[in-house]
C-alpha cells in the first residue's frame, strides 16, 4: 500500500491521469467517438433502402437550409422561448415565496413540493395532460357541468397542449435556480433602497430583479435546451402535427430512415445550442459584472 | 420587514395556482388509478382491481426488473468513476482543465436526442449487439457527468487544509481520503447517486434508441402500453412508484441541508430499496432462469398473453417480447444489424425489403405441418414471397375509413370525406407514409404503388392542402380518440377497432369505395436468430386453429389461418369490420416495395409533417 502511494505521490501528472482516466475514457471512448462518427455520417447519403451510403458531400447540410426546414426550426425557437418566457412567469413568484416570504419549516416542504413531480415517470404525467385535455376530459367535463361553455373546446392536439406539456416539464428547473439566487440576497439592500425611498415596484424592479439575473439566465439556459430538443410532448400532446427539430430528426431515424440528414440537422441543432449556451453564458458574466 | 411583507397575499394566491397546476396530473393519475372504466376520463366507481391486474401483469414486473438492473449498474459505475474525477477537479490547476470542463458539460448541455442518435450510430458501427447492456453504457455517459459536477462542487467548496491537516498529522493519502475527504464528499456522492438512480430509472428518449432484445425498461413499458390504451394498470403502477419514491426525495432535500445524519441517510435509501425490491423477488422468483429462450420482436397490438403462455407451457420455455408500432421502427433495428431476435412480424413490404436486403433466414417447411395444413390458400405464395420461403401470414387486415356514426350525419363510403372542410379538426390519419400517400392516390385514382413521380406529386400536394383540417397523426391508440370524441373520422386499420367498436357501438368501419390497402402482417426468423428451432416450433404453433383464435380474441386482429373461426368468440365474428364479406375486398390492393421511389415519398412525407 504505501509503495503505491509512494510511486503516486512521486508522479503528480499520472496520478491525475489516473484519476481521471475511468471517467475520461468513458467520455471519450462513449461520447465524443460517437458524436465523431455521426458528423461523419451527416456527410453521407441516403441508399435507396435507408442504409447509409457512403457518397461524402455536403447535400444534407444544403437540404437543411431549405425553406420548409428553416420553418421547423424557427417554430421550435420561437415555442422554446415562449416556454422559458412561462415559465419565468410561473416560477419566479414560487421562487420569491419560497426564498423570502415562508418560515424555515415552510421552505423546504415548499421545496420539496416542486421536486416530487419530478420525481415521477415523465411519460406519466405527459399522459395525465392527455385525461385532463381530451374532449371528454377533466377540463371539458368540467367546464360543461359548469355551463361555462357549451361544446367541448379542443385542447388535446393543439400547440395550446404542448406548450402546457412543455412548461409543466421544466418548471422545477426554473423555480430551484431562481430560488438558489433569490435566497441569498442580503435582506439589508432592500431595506436601504426603501429607506432611501424606493417604493416596493421599483425596489424590485431596481434591486431584487438584477440581484437575480444569474439565476433567471441559469433557468433559462436549463428550460431552453429541453425545449426546443423535445419530441415526445409535441408527439403525444401536439398529435404529431406541430413538428419541432426534435421530432424532424427522430423522424428521420425511426420512420424515413434517412440517417445522415438526420445526423446533420442534429448537428445543426447541437452547434446552434452551444452557440446560444456561450452568448447568454459571456451575457450571465457581463451583467453581474455591471451589476456589481 | 412589515412594509415588505405588505402584498404578500397576490404572491401566495399566485403560488398556490402553480401548485395546482404542478399536483392537477398527478391527482389525476391517483384518482383514476381507482376508476372502475378502463377508458380515460369518465367516472365509473372505486375499484382497486388495477392493482391486481398489475401484480399479475408480468410484463410490467419484467420490466420494472430491467429498469432496476439499469439504474442500479448505472448509478454503482457514475458514483465511483464519477468521484474519482471530480477529485482532481476540484483540486487540481492543470493545463488540461478547460478541456476537461467542457467534455463534462458537453453531455449536459447537448440535446438528448443527439446523444441518442449519435449513440445508435455507433453502436451499430462497433457491432455491439442492442441489449440491456447498451441501454447501460448510454445511460452512464450522460449521467456521469451529474456526479463529477454535483461531487466536484461539493468537494470544491471544501476547505482543503482539513486534508493537509490529516496528512502533516502522519495519515497517508489514503487515510485521509477515508477519513477525512470521503466524508466530507458524502453528501455530495450521495445526492448525485439519487439524481442519477431517477435520471437513468425514467429515461425514455435515450432508451427507446438503444434497447434491444428483451430488455424492455419500464418507460419503454409505459410508452407501449400508453400507446395502447391499457390506462388503469399504469396509472396504478405511477401511483405505486410515486408512493416509493417520495421517502427518497424527502432524504435527498434533507442531505443537501445537512439536517441529517449520513448513516441515517443511507439506512433510508436502503429501506426504501428494499421495500421496492420486495414485491419484484416475490413476483419473479418462481420464473426459472435457464429456460431456452424465445426472443420476438412485434406490433403492439399483437400481444396476446393466452398465445404465450400456451407456448411457453407446452415446449418448456421463455418467451420475451419487445414491441414496435411502425414497420420503419423494425426496419431501423434490423437494418443496424446488431440485434438478435429470433422472430418478427413485418407486413409485406417490409418483408420485401427484409429479402432483398438478405436480412432474413429461409424458413425449414418441413418443420411446419400446421402452416401448410391450415392456412387458408387466398394467403399462399402472395406478392411479397412468392414461394413462401421467407414468412408466414400471421395477421391479415385493411386499412380503411373508421367515423362516430352519431356525429358524422351523412352517408360516409368514400374518402372524399377526409377532406371535407365541415369536418376540420376532426380528421386523423395514420402516422405512417405508405398509408397516407395511399389514400391520396387511391382518392386520385392512381394505384396506391405507384411509382410515377407526378402521381406522387400530386397525392403530395392534396396532402398538404388537406394538413389544415387535420387534427392530428396517430397510428397507434387512434381508436381512444374516436370512443373519447376527440376525433370524428380517422383513417383506421381495422383490428385496432374491434375492441373500441364494443366500447363504442356509433363507431363505423367501411371500406371505402375508391378502395385501400389489404395487408397481410408475416412472421419471419431473422438470419442471426440464435434459437431457430424454437423460432420454428412457435410458428407452426401458432397456426393451430384454437391457438389462431385466441389470437383474435386478444388483439382483435383476423388471421389468415383458414379454420380460425372455430375458435373465435361470436361477437368478433359477426363483425363485418374484423371479417368481410370476400367481395368487399375487390378494390382492396396490397402494398409493395417501390425500392428507390420510396425516398421520394419518405421526403414528401417530411415535408407535409413540417408544415
Amino acid at each position: 500500500m504505501e509503495q503505491v502511494l509512494q510511486f503516486f505521490r512521486d508522479r503528480p501528472t499520472l496520478r491525475t491521469t489516473a484519476l481521471l482516466s475511468s471517467s475520461l475514457v468513458w467520455l471519450v471512448g462513449f461520447f465524443l467517438l460517437p458524436l465523431l462518427y455521426l458528423l461523419v455520417v451527416s456527410f453521407a447519403a441516403r441508399s435507396p433502402y435507408g442504409t447509409i451510403a457512403w457518397d461524402l458531400g455536403m447535400r444534407n447540410y444544403f437540404r437543411a437550409f431549405q425553406p420548409i426546414y428553416l420553418e421547423i426550426y424557427w417554430r421550435s425557437v420561437w415555442m422554446a422561448l415562449l416556454t422559458t418566457a412561462l415559465c419565468v412567469a410561473l416560477g419566479y413568484p414560487v421562487a420569491y415565496l419560497i426564498a423570502r416570504r415562508v418560515s424555515r419549516r415552510w421552505k423546504s416542504a415548499l421545496l420539496l413540493l416542486v421536486v416530487i413531480p419530478f420525481w415521477t415517470s415523465f411519460l406519466v404525467r405527459t399522459y395525465a395532460w392527455m385525461v385532463i385535455l381530451r374532449t371528454e376530459g377533466v377540463v371539458n367535463n368540467l367546464l360543461l357541468s359548469l355551463h361555462l361553455t357549451h361544446e367541448p373546446l379542443r385542447l388535446l392536439y393543439t400547440p395550446l397542449a404542448v406548450f402546457i406539456g412543455l412548461v409543466y416539464g421544466e418548471l422545477p428547473f426554473m423555480i430551484l435556480p431562481l430560488y438558489t439566487v433569490l435566497e441569498k440576497i442580503d435582506s439589508s439592500l432592500l431595506e436601504a433602497a426603501q429607506d432611501l425611498g424606493a417604493g416596493r415596484f421599483s425596489t424590485f424592479l431596481r434591486v431584487t430583479l438584477p440581484l437575480s439575473a444569474p439565476g433567471l439566465v441559469a433557468g433559462a439556459v436549463l428550460v431552453f435546451i429541453p425545449s426546443v430538443g423535445a419530441f415526445i410532448t409535441p408527439d403525444l400532446l401536439g398529435g404529431a402535427r406541430t413538428m419541432m427539430v426534435g421530432n424532424l430528426i427522430q423522424n428521420q431515424f425511426a420512420m424515413v430512415r434517412d440517417q445522415p440528414f438526420g445526423s446533420a440537422v442534429a448537428f445543426l441543432l447541437t452547434f446552434a445550442v452551444l452557440a446560444v449556451l456561450l452568448g447568454t453564458l459571456r451575457n450571465a458574466q457581463r451583467v453581474t459584472r455591471e451589476i456589481l | 420587514m412589515a412594509r415588505i411583507n405588505r402584498g404578500g397575499y397576490g404572491l401566495s394566491v399566485a403560488s398556490a395556482l402553480v401548485y395546482f397546476f404542478l399536483y392537477a396530473p398527478i391527482a389525476v393519475l391517483v384518482i383514476f388509478s381507482f376508476n372502475r372504466s378502463r377508458l380515460s376520463a369518465r367516472w365509473l366507481g372505486f375499484t382497486t382491481e388495477w392493482y391486481g391486474a398489475l401484480w399479475r401483469n408480468e410484463q410490467i414486473f419484467q420490466s420494472l426488473l430491467n429498469s432496476l438492473i439499469v439504474a442500479l449498474a448505472v448509478t454503482l459505475v457514475c458514483v465511483v468513476a464519477g468521484t474519482l474525477a471530480a477529485l482532481v477537479s476540484a483540486r487540481t490547476r492543470w493545463r488540461g482543465r478547460a478541456w476537461l470542463d467542457g467534455v463534462v458539460y458537453l453531455p449536459l448541455v447537448i440535446p438528448e436526442i443527439v446523444i441518442a442518435v449519435a449513440m445508435v450510430v455507433f453502436f451499430s458501427l462497433v457491432h455491439l449487439n442492442l441489449s440491456i447492456w447498451t441501454i447501460i453504457i448510454a445511460h452512464i455517459t450522460f449521467c456521469i457527468s451529474y456526479v463529477i459536477i454535483v461531487v466536484g462542487a461539493r468537494l470544491g467548496g471544501a476547505d482543503p487544509s482539513l486534508q493537509e491537516a490529516a496528512l502533516d498529522l502522519g495519515a497517508n493519502e489514503w487515510t485521509a481520503f477515508r477519513r477525512v475527504t470521503l466524508p466530507l464528499a458524502a453528501p455530495g456522492i450521495l445526492s448525485a447517486a439519487l439524481l442519477v438512480f431517477t435520471t437513468s430509472f425514467d429515461d425514455y428518449l435515450i432508451t427507446s434508441f438503444v434497447s434491444g432484445v428483451s430488455s424492455t425498461t419500464l418507460p419503454l413499458e409505459i410508452y407501449s402500453q400508453l400507446k395502447r390504451g391499457i390506462t388503469p394498470e399504469i396509472n396504478a403502477i405511477s401511483s405505486a412508484i410515486l408512493l416509493a419514491t417520495i421517502p427518497l426525495v424527502f432524504i435527498a432535500q434533507r442531505l443537501e441541508r445537512g439536517t441529517l445524519k449520513l448513516r441515517g441517510a443511507l439506512a433510508g435509501v436502503t429501506g426504501v430499496f428494499f421495500l421496492m425490491a420486495a414485491p419484484l423477488v416475490a413476483r419473479t422468483w418462481p420464473t426459472e432462469r435457464n429456460l431456452p429462450q424465445l426472443n420476438l420482436y412485434m406490433w403492439s397490438t399483437y400481444v396476446s398473453p393466452r398465445v404465450v403462455h400456451g407456448f411457453e407451457r407446452e415446449f418448456h420455455c421463455k418467451v420475451n417480447y419487445d414491441l414496435y408500432d411502425s414497420n420503419e421502427a423494425l426496419l431501423a433495428k434490423l437494418q443496424g444489424g446488431n440485434v438478435d431476435y429470433d422472430l418478427v412480424v413485418p407486413t409485406d413490404y417490409t418483408l420485401e425489403i427484409l429479402i432483398q436486403q438478405h436480412l432474413l433466414a429461409p424458413l425449414d417447411k418441413s418443420r411446419l405441418p400446421n402452416v401448410w395444413a391450415n392456412l387458408d390458400p387466398r394467403f399462399r405464395n402472395l406478392a411479397c414471397d412468392p414461394r413462401d420461403e421467407y414468412g408466414v401470414p400471421y395477421a391479415w387486415g385493411t386499412t380503411g375509413l373508421a367515423y362516430r356514426s352519431d356525429l358524422v350525419k351523412e352517408k360516409v363510403d368514400s374518402w372524399d370525406v377526409m377532406f371535407d372542410p365541415r369536418y376540420a379538426g376532426h380528421i386523423l390519419l395514420l402516422d405512417d407514409t405508405r398509408e397516407v400517400f395511399g389514400m391520396a392516390l387511391k382518392k386520385l385514382g392512381y394505384s396506391l404503388n405507384s411509382t410515377n413521380p407526378e402521381e406522387i406529386l400530386r397525392a403530395r400536394d392534396l396532402l398538404v392542402a388537406e394538413k389544415p383540417l387535420v387534427k392530428g397523426y396517430n397510428s397507434s391508440n387512434f381508436e381512444q380518440d374516436l370512443v373519447a370524441g376527440d376525433a370524428w373520422i380517422a383513417q383506421a386499420y381495422n383490428g385496432n377497432l374491434t375492441f373500441a367498436m364494443r366500447d363504442e357501438p356509433n363507431i363505423r368501419y367501411v371500406i371505402p369505395k375508391e378502395g385501400c390497402t389489404i395487408s397481410v402482417d408475416l412472421i419471419a426468423i431473422p438470419r442471426n436468430a440464435p434459437h431457430k428451432e424454437l423460432a420454428h416450433e412457435f410458428i407452426n404453433y401458432f397456426h393451430r386453429p384454437e391457438v389462431a383464435g385466441a389470437f383474435v380474441n386478444d388483439s382483435g386482429f383476423n388471421s389468415p389461418n383458414r379454420f380460425v373461426a372455430r375458435g373465435v368468440e361470436p361477437w368478433i365474428l359477426a363483425q363485418p369490420a374484423i371479417f368481410p364479406p370476400p367481395d368487399s375486398l375487390a378494390k382492396c390492393e396490397f402494398m409493395h416495395d417501390l425500392g428507390p421511389v420510396v425516398a421520394l415519398y419518405d421526403r414528401y412525407w417530411t415535408e407535409i409533417k413540417a408544415r
